[in-house]
């Protein structure tokens, strides 16, 4: 692995870790800050319930009851190679939010980060439940910004049968 | 009152207000002006006389107590004996204690005496872990938890047995969790409230009707909750049925309630005012029965109350199976998927490498719940050296080792896992970005190990980055996180009759041309079959049109399609 490569992975612990911190901090306690962590065209899925744009994201976190996180787990690495992404604004998914381009063609040099996070999380209302949580994280000038971030429940979930076996 | 600290000094300090031979010295403290503790003995007939003595002062004594009693400051000196213990001042007014004293009691004139019990922190320990640790603690003596709920790191339950109250508040501090935490407990005077669900109400009516004398028109609601049907049902009150605080009445959210008749309880002598205690009511009913309803309290005919129209609800959207940012990526990450772990499932996962780039990035992550080790759950031994949970591993070089890179390195890791079969009915998958240059696929299910004793269920969740390689795809990078499946997801896990009926499809005709790569000769083979379907040629036909247009699957269907335009395409190139 090239040098470059290793700083980048460097890079990504160290942002995961402040990312993190930073994340379910505000989730607990500063519910309204929580869209001005996302790109304005990133998507946020909820337990499979997806919405995109950050007043989108944000109406659904501020719907949500006051939670307390705890964090067991945190996992990072970079997308490797050059990353150049395009944003494109939309009202619905049919357009396209990112275009990385594929690592072997050299066009600009974004930083993006996987994060996979993992805890226990008690909403008011509801039994504490352990969840899983997977971000992709980019570089938007000098501020890493969610490009994308779904959140599960460890649990059973109930799909209609229609949706069960489409996978 | 500097009588009184000092009293409250001698009573509390040196050996806490309790003799070596076990008696308590402040047992006659009566004489004492000022200054009056109650507490406990085996035989209790003497306090109860004195407190129903006490009588009314007392309930109204709690309301003011109703706020954290037992500071977690662990201040020194705190008698953990003297649990139920109530000061009265000189006037006869009631004090409010100081933070570290114990609560005061409280006494129900039938005889029952409910506590609630809260352990801080304890949310991040099992159900079942912290009551057995309780439990085995405070043995010989045995409790029922009653009404156990999570609040936030809190969690608390009732117990109605004062012997119970009393060792399990002496237990403060005195046990330590496996995480080696030591588990603060308080116990303060509280009557359970109980929200109503379907399942509490279906309970009550089943009592109720029991219960009711259709000759006399009569409900008989006396020990309501004693009854064996409603073992977790104390929250209904009526008529001299103890009611202290109008609060109480909270619990009866959800019934239809037209009528309520409360005379007797404590809570209406409560109000000087008449006009005060309706109010009150009013508001507690609005809260109970929604806007429309009509009360009676001896009597009392109720105003409709005027209210204001903001509501400030927050819900828990339910969960869903998956997300598709677009439906178009459904058939390509179905695919990925089954091909994937048809692989990963087999016995040997070599043929993996086709399926990663040659640069990408793998991790895997594991960890016990909270409250979890490998004493008290399945080993997660197997995984654990390769954990990469960044809040456990520290230091550049570890990290890097732990991060495997190349597809080689991948594979071989994912070689040295356990052995395994996935629950496709288990999975949730999302898909928040799929462009033609990258897709992301968040996938969480169960799987068993199929050659580890006793084939354990686990508990993933694993995101793929896909990119296009050649004709289809391959993952650049996948993050992979284990642990113990929750009880209910283990109960679920390969449960081949779902309650749900599950439809079983016919290979669903990918619209989007050429899924992932995962060898050559199983890519081909998809490719024909897709070419196939979509062009209604036979698959020997599509096979030449491939093979003639060098594997490119775009190329050959405008190839086909403009051949078909021309109609040089032979019919027996569409006879199946």
């Amino acid at each position: 692995m090239d040098q470059e490569h290793k700083v980048k992975i460097d890079d990504a612990c160290r942002a995961a870790e402040e990312f993190t911190n930073l994340y379910y901090e505000n989730l607990d306690r500063r519910r309204h800050l929580m869209s001005k962590f996302y790109l304005d065209t990133g998507v946020m899925v909820w337990n499979g319930n997806g919405v995109n744009g950050k007043d989108m994201i944000h109406k659904l976190f501020m719907e949500l009851p006051a939670s307390e996180s705890n964090l067991l787990s945190v996992d990072s690495h970079p997308i490797l190679g050059k990353t150049n992404c395009i944003y494109v604004t939309g009202n619905d998914f049919r357009f396209l939010q990112l275009i990385p381009v594929h690592l072997d063609a050299a066009v600009g040099n974004q930083r993006t980060v996987l994060i996979q996070a993992a805890g226990f999380v008690t909403f008011q209302g509801k039994a504490g439940v352990p969840f899983q949580q997977n971000f992709m994280v980019t570089a938007e000038g000098d501020k890493w910004k969610i490009v994308s971030d779904c959140f599960r429940f460890q649990e059973v979930v109930q799909m209609p049968a229609e949706s069960k076996a489409k996978f | 009152m500097s009588k009184r600290r000092n009293q409250k000094k001698w009573n509390f300090d040196s050996d806490g207000g309790y003799r070596r031979d076990g008696k308590y010295f402040y047992e006659h403290d009566d004489r004492v002006d000022g200054v009056r503790r109650v507490s406990f003995k085996p035989n209790n007939n003497r306090i109860a006389k004195r407190e129903r003595h006490q009588g009314r002062r007392q309930f109204f004594g709690r309301l003011d107590e109703d706020v954290e009693m037992a500071g977690t400051s662990g201040g020194g000196g705190r008698n953990p004996n003297s649990l139920i213990t109530y000061v009265r001042g000189r006037g006869g007014r009631n004090k409010r204690q100081g933070r570290n004293s114990p609560p005061p009691r409280v006494w129900h004139g039938d005889g029952s005496c409910w506590f609630k019990v809260t352990i801080p922190y304890g949310a991040k320990y099992e159900k079942d872990y912290i009551l057995r640790l309780l439990i085995s603690h405070i043995s010989p003596t045995i409790f029922i938890p009653l009404a156990f709920r999570t609040q936030g790191n809190e969690v608390t339950f009732y117990v109605e047995d004062y012997e119970a109250a009393n060792k399990l508040s002496a237990a403060n501090r005195k046990m330590t969790a496996n995480d080696g935490f030591k588990i603060q407990i308080r116990v303060s005077p509280g009557l359970p409230k109980i929200e109503l669900n379907q399942t509490l109400k279906a309970k009550i009516t089943a009592v109720m009707s029991k219960r009711y004398n259709s000759e006399t028109k009569a409900l008989d609601l006396s020990k309501f909750h004693m009854d064996p049907e409603v073992q977790y049902l104390f929250s209904l009150f009526s008529i001299a049925n103890n009611i202290h605080d109008i609060q109480q009445l909270n619990s009866l959210q959800g019934l239809p309630i037209v009528e309520l008749m409360l005379q007797g309880n404590p809570l209406c002598n409560k109000f000087k005012e008449q006009s005060v205690y309706v109010s009150s009511l009013v508001c507690v009913l609005l809260i109970l029965c929604g806007k429309s309803f009509s009360c009676f309290q001896d009597n009392i005919d109720l105003p409709p109350p005027i209210t204001f129209d903001v509501s400030d609800e927050t819900s828990i959207p339910p969960s869903k199976g998956s997300f598709l940012c677009l439906p178009e990526g459904q058939p390509i990450v179905r695919q990925f998927l089954e091909q994937y772990y048809s692989l990963y499932d087999a016995e040997n996962r070599q043929p993996l490498l086709d399926a990663y780039h040659q640069n990408a990035l793998f991790s895997l992550s594991t960890a016990y719940h909270a409250g979890e080790n490998s004493a008290t759950s399945p080993r997660l031994f197997d995984y654990l050296p390769e954990s990469r949970n960044l809040r456990k591993v520290n230091g550049y070089e570890r990290r890097n080792k732990l991060l495997k890179s190349g597809k080689l390195a991948i594979v071989t890791s994912l070689s040295q896992l356990p052995s395994s079969q996935h629950d496709p009915l288990s999975f949730a998958v999302d898909l928040p970005i799929f462009t033609p240059q990258l897709i992301y696929i968040s996938v969480s299910g169960l799987f068993k190990e199929t050659k580890t004793a006793k084939q354990p269920v686990r508990a993933f969740n694993r995101v793929f980055v896909l990119v296009p390689a050649g004709s289809g795809f391959c993952i650049v990078n996948e993050q992979f996180f284990v642990t113990n499946p929750t009880p209910e997801q283990e109960k679920a896990a390969f449960n081949v009759n779902p309650v749900v009926p599950v439809q079983v499809e016919p290979p669903v005709p990918s619209a989007v041309p050429v899924p992932v790569a995962l060898g050559e000769e199983a890519l081909r083979e998809q490719m024909v079959q897709t070419m196939s379907h979509q062009s209604g040629m036979n698959q020997d036909w599509a096979r030449k049109c491939l093979a003639e247009t060098d594997w490119n699957f775009e190329r050959a269907m405008f190839a086909f399609s403009e051949l078909h335009k021309q109609g040089t395409i032979p019919a027996e190139a569409f006879m199946k």
